[in-house]
């Protein structure tokens, strides 16, 4: 069981760390992609389709970022307890109680991905100007959402074993 | 369930999964998934519309702008233009000061948010600042809260996010904030040298600049030029019609490559590395919060909540004055609990209607709006700038707060109401360029 | 009671009353706004249980959003534009130089036997969206910041770089026709067009030009690029749960608003120009010489470019048009 978790959480380990890669190559490609298309225009020869070609690497650091964030545990949280409270009992509580809350709504929203993905696939638009198959873009935010909400669930689990290891430690001394 | 009552516990709801610590985007699909299941809002067909502005064109400015303002912060730009105005006002008493908070207002004018201020400037002034013998909290918060001049002095991110949300030119928008931001310029500069008078004790100190191998005054003006034209490029480009604002945060992050490598040789494989990796986590809990945010104001759309809310206002009060100062409060609650982006992607729609029917022009809803929300990135429990600033400055939450807010009550409030009450302080410099 | 409880994605709620969106893309007060409520008008008083909802100014999402919420069954009634973008033959509609006078637009478009018309609304049943009317617009014209040169000649270098719709027949009419062009979506031409980043545009009318880009028109060149029509079609899960006595009621009161619409189009071409020439644009407005000219410069040099995009149906009604 432990064997498999660590095996679990390196593999989830690499994937994160291939997501941060390809969010990185992907934004600076932007970068360069919308000042060529600055310096086109300049000398008055757009390429035609860059802001639609842009599109797709863009929805793709939007969702991939949000799992890099999840991954790396950055996504924003304003919670009172913990800004506020002195108790580690207390901010433990309340942070697996947020975990919970948090892996609850992930699994509502993967969902709505799924229907929303089914449906893209279905109707299988494609982009205006270079017919590129617009479910390519549409499916980040599927794989997006799950990686953010793989990433939770691992959190949560591993959160709540702490607490449990901690809590028995703590009635083994008693 | 009646859609006002649905409105009212949605609202609640949010305020309670923020507050117990939940991550930002769950929060606001939390509410949406309550408004979904109590008023039968289609959820394929939000999505559908949510693909569709999340690609949109200036929404593309805030990723830029981060990767910009990451990349100026490494690059040793900031370094190079404190270098300049040491040459010229290095032995003042509590002139320091006053260059951070300049400097901040010029690196305002290359970035478009308020977190490249602190990043390229908190690093290296506030040790220089202490060396002054101004208390770390005062240094820290100094930095910190002049960081806000990125929002303020265009371009900015949270007004390019307004122009998008309510239709109305950017480039109005942008303008209506300058004459806040040089007010805002102006206080805290003169808060600072009273403070300076008063609590930094230590003598003024010349090693500091002794401690340095001493440069020549010339090869520190040289080396000022290349980030000094920066301003000039983005701005000038901007107004000269040669790029759009998001285009400008690109040319932006181009050009700081360029010199954070040819000419500061700052930017190395490694830390360049590091730096999109964590940037690529920064958008990404951005947008995440975006996306939800963005899903949760449109389902209010489709069930006319706004007009609603107009409606009951109207009923409440025909003066503009009560309107907007209840406007006031509830802006400068919501900074404390979202970001300004988010803030006005949820607020803005909902507000705009009303906005209207009190006869108030969107380009001074605008700078109310970003005047109102640049606070919330100091104002906890969600302070993103402050936690930022506290971590670069090793300052402690107690000696950060107390000076945050004086900042804000005595060199920031005024102008918040100024901004709101006093049409022209907003509106005369759009006028002036016949933008409205 | 709430307006919206226990609604289900078609507009049905359990108690039996209907709740339908109505999506539209033009600001309140415009003309399509009024004919959206005079439709909705004309349904509510005629049927039973109906409550209609409008949300004009792209509120639900701009035309393509919309067209694709339709066929999901989640918006159920619309007036706008065509997207192309499940489909992209039926930009055919929007091809330049399909007609220029108002007969001719009248014989395409009409409702009853227009070949555009019913090109259009085989074309959209495969898109679960039933096509009720036809609204037409205007002639498209191209509207600068800066004086066009040789606007006379169909060929010649005009010197200016104007915006274009994101579609590949624009971009090579406005080539065509001597601009330099970039395409942009909608949403970015006004700051465009503001920083000078473009000095004109094309791809609409007199009518949208006033209301979106008014106070930034110095040059209107009124060339009729193109035939722009607005549509109302209704989500065919919608449709279908309509009685047979409702679906005449819908199609009749359609086709009243479609007939109000071709009236409404030809009294605006003026009204819109006289705007504009009251506000001191310079307005230009072609004899039938040139306009003559473009078109047929257009048909030969454009037309066999563009052809492929518009599938099958192009053969057909390119030589149908030719033969007139
Ligand atoms: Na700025
Ligand atoms: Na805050």
């Amino acid at each position: 069981m432990k064997v498999l978790g660590e095996k679990i959480e390196r593999f989830l380990d690499i994937v994160g760390n291939v997501c941060e890669v390809i969010c990185s190559i992907l934004a600076l490609f932007m970068v360069f992609l919308v000042t060529l298309q600055v310096i086109l225009r300049f000398f008055n020869m757009p390429l035609f389709g860059i802001e639609e070609l842009l599109t797709f690497p863009t929805i793709w650091v939007y969702f991939l970022g949000g799992a890099c964030a999840a991954y790396t545990n950055s996504h924003i949280e304003c919670g009172l307890v913990k800004a506020v409270s002195k108790n580690k009992h207390a901010v433990q509580i309340t942070e697996i109680i947020c975990n919970i809350g948090a892996s609850a709504l992930a699994i509502y929203v993967f969902d709505w991905a799924v229907q929303y993905s089914i449906h893209s696939l279905e109707i299988g638009k494609k982009s205006a100007v270079l017919g590129i198959p617009m479910p390519i873009g549409e499916l980040a935010i599927l794989t997006g959402l799950t990686l953010m909400c793989v990433y939770t669930l691992v959190g949560t689990v591993k959160n709540i074993v702490k607490f449990k290891e901690k809590w028995e430690e703590g009635g083994n001394r008693s | 369930m009646n859609v006002m009552v649905a409105f009212a516990i949605c609202m609640c709801l949010l305020l309670i999964l923020l507050l117990i610590g939940i991550p930002l985007p769950y929060c606001f699909a939390g509410a949406l998934i309550f408004l979904v299941a109590t008023c039968n809002v289609p959820v394929r067909s939000l999505f559908v519309w949510g693909y569709s502005q999340m690609i949109s064109t200036s929404l593309l400015a805030v990723p830029m702008f981060v990767i910009a303002g990451n990349l100026i912060a490494e690059s040793g730009m900031a370094e190079k233009l404190v270098g300049l105005a040491r040459v010229f006002v290095g032995k003042i008493k509590g002139a320091l000061g006053v260059i951070v908070v300049v400097i901040c207002g010029i690196m305002g004018a290359i970035s478009g948010s308020a977190f490249t201020g602190i990043a390229a400037l908190g690093g290296i002034m506030i040790p220089e600042l202490r060396k002054e013998g101004y208390s770390r909290g005062f240094a820290t918060s100094l930095v910190t809260c002049s960081s806000i001049l990125g929002s303020l002095i265009p371009p900015s991110v949270p007004l390019i996010i307004y122009g998008w949300a309510t239709g109305t030119s950017i480039l109005a928008g942008f303008l209506s904030t300058v004459v806040p931001g040089i007010l805002t310029i102006i206080t805290f500069s003169v808060l600072n040298i009273v403070y300076a008078r008063k609590y930094a004790n230590a003598p003024v100190v010349e090693e500091t600049v002794a401690e340095e191998k001493p440069k020549s005054k010339k090869k520190v003006i040289i080396e000022s030029i290349p980030a000094l034209m920066m301003p000039v490029i983005i701005l000038g480009g901007i107004y000269g019609g040669i790029f759009t604002a998001t285009e400008a945060a690109s040319v932006c992050a181009v050009l700081a490559i360029l010199l954070g490598i040819f000419v500061y040789r700052r930017l190395k494989a490694k830390n360049t590395l590091n730096m999109l990796r964590s940037t690529a986590s920064s958008i990404g809990s951005i947008f995440m919060m975006i996306f939800f945010c963005l899903l949760l104001s449109q389902a209010m759309t489709q069930l006319q909540i706004p007009q609603m809310l107009v409606n009951v206002f109207l009923g409440f009060t025909d003066n503009k004055y009560v309107v907007l100062l209840m406007v006031n409060v509830f802006l400068l609650f919501v900074g404390m609990i979202v970001n300004d982006t988010t803030a006005i992607m949820l607020c803005a729609p909902l507000l705009l209607p009303l906005i209207n029917a009190y006869g108030i022009s969107p380009v001074h809803f605008a700078a109310i709006m970003v005047v109102n929300l640049s606070a919330g990135c100091l104002t906890p429990p969600y302070a993103s700038v402050l936690y930022f600033g506290m971590k670069i400055g090793h300052a402690e939450f107690g000696e950060m707060m107390k000076n945050t807010a004086v900042f804000l009550l005595i060199g920031y409030l005024p102008i918040v109401l100024l901004t709101t009450y006093i049409e022209p302080i907003s509106m005369a410099l759009p006028r002036l360029f016949g933008l409205v | 009671g709430c307006a919206n409880s226990g609604q289900n994605a078609s507009g049905e709620t359990k108690s039996g009353k209907r709740i339908w969106k109505f999506a539209h893309t033009r600001a309140e007060g415009t003309d399509n706004d009024k004919l959206a409520n005079e439709f909705a008008d004309k349904l509510t008083s005629q049927m039973d249980n109906l409550q209609i909802n409008i949300y004009p100014n792209n509120q639900l999402g701009d035309y393509t959003v919309v067209q694709e919420c339709a066929g999901m069954g989640e918006i159920q009634l619309m007036l706008g534009s065509m997207s192309p973008s499940v489909n992209s033959t039926l930009s055919v509609q929007i091809a330049p130089y399909l007609a220029t006078s108002w007969d001719e637009a009248m014989a395409l478009y009409n409702s009853n036997d227009g070949m555009v018309y019913q090109y259009v609304s085989g074309q959209l049943k495969k898109e679960n969206i039933k096509l009720l009317a036809v609204i037409p617009k205007y002639f498209g014209a191209i509207m600068t910041t800066k004086p066009a040169k040789n606007i006379e000649t169909p060929g010649a270098k005009k010197g200016l770089k104007i915006r274009v719709p994101q579609q590949k027949a624009f971009e090579e009419f406005g080539t065509a026709i001597g601009f330099s062009t970039t395409p942009l979506p909608t949403s970015d031409t006004f700051t465009a067009l503001q920083t000078g980043v473009v000095d004109g545009v094309s791809g609409g009318g007199a009518e949208q030009y006033w209301n979106d880009y008014g106070e930034l028109c110095k040059y209107l060149y009124c060339t009729k690029t193109h035939m722009e029509c607005h549509w109302i079609y209704m989500s065919m899960d919608t449709w279908k749960t309509l009685s047979a006595e409702e679906k005449q009621i819908v199609q009749k009161s359609a086709k009243e608003i479609e007939d109000e619409a071709f009236k409404l189009a030809k009294s605006n071409e003026k009204k819109y120009i006289k705007l504009f020439k009251e506000k001191g644009v310079e307005v230009y407005e072609p004899g039938n010489k040139v306009i003559d000219d473009y078109r047929d410069y257009v048909r030969k040099k454009v037309w066999p470019k563009i052809g492929s995009e518009y599938g099958s149906v192009w053969g057909k009604l390119s030589k149908k048009i030719q033969n007139q």
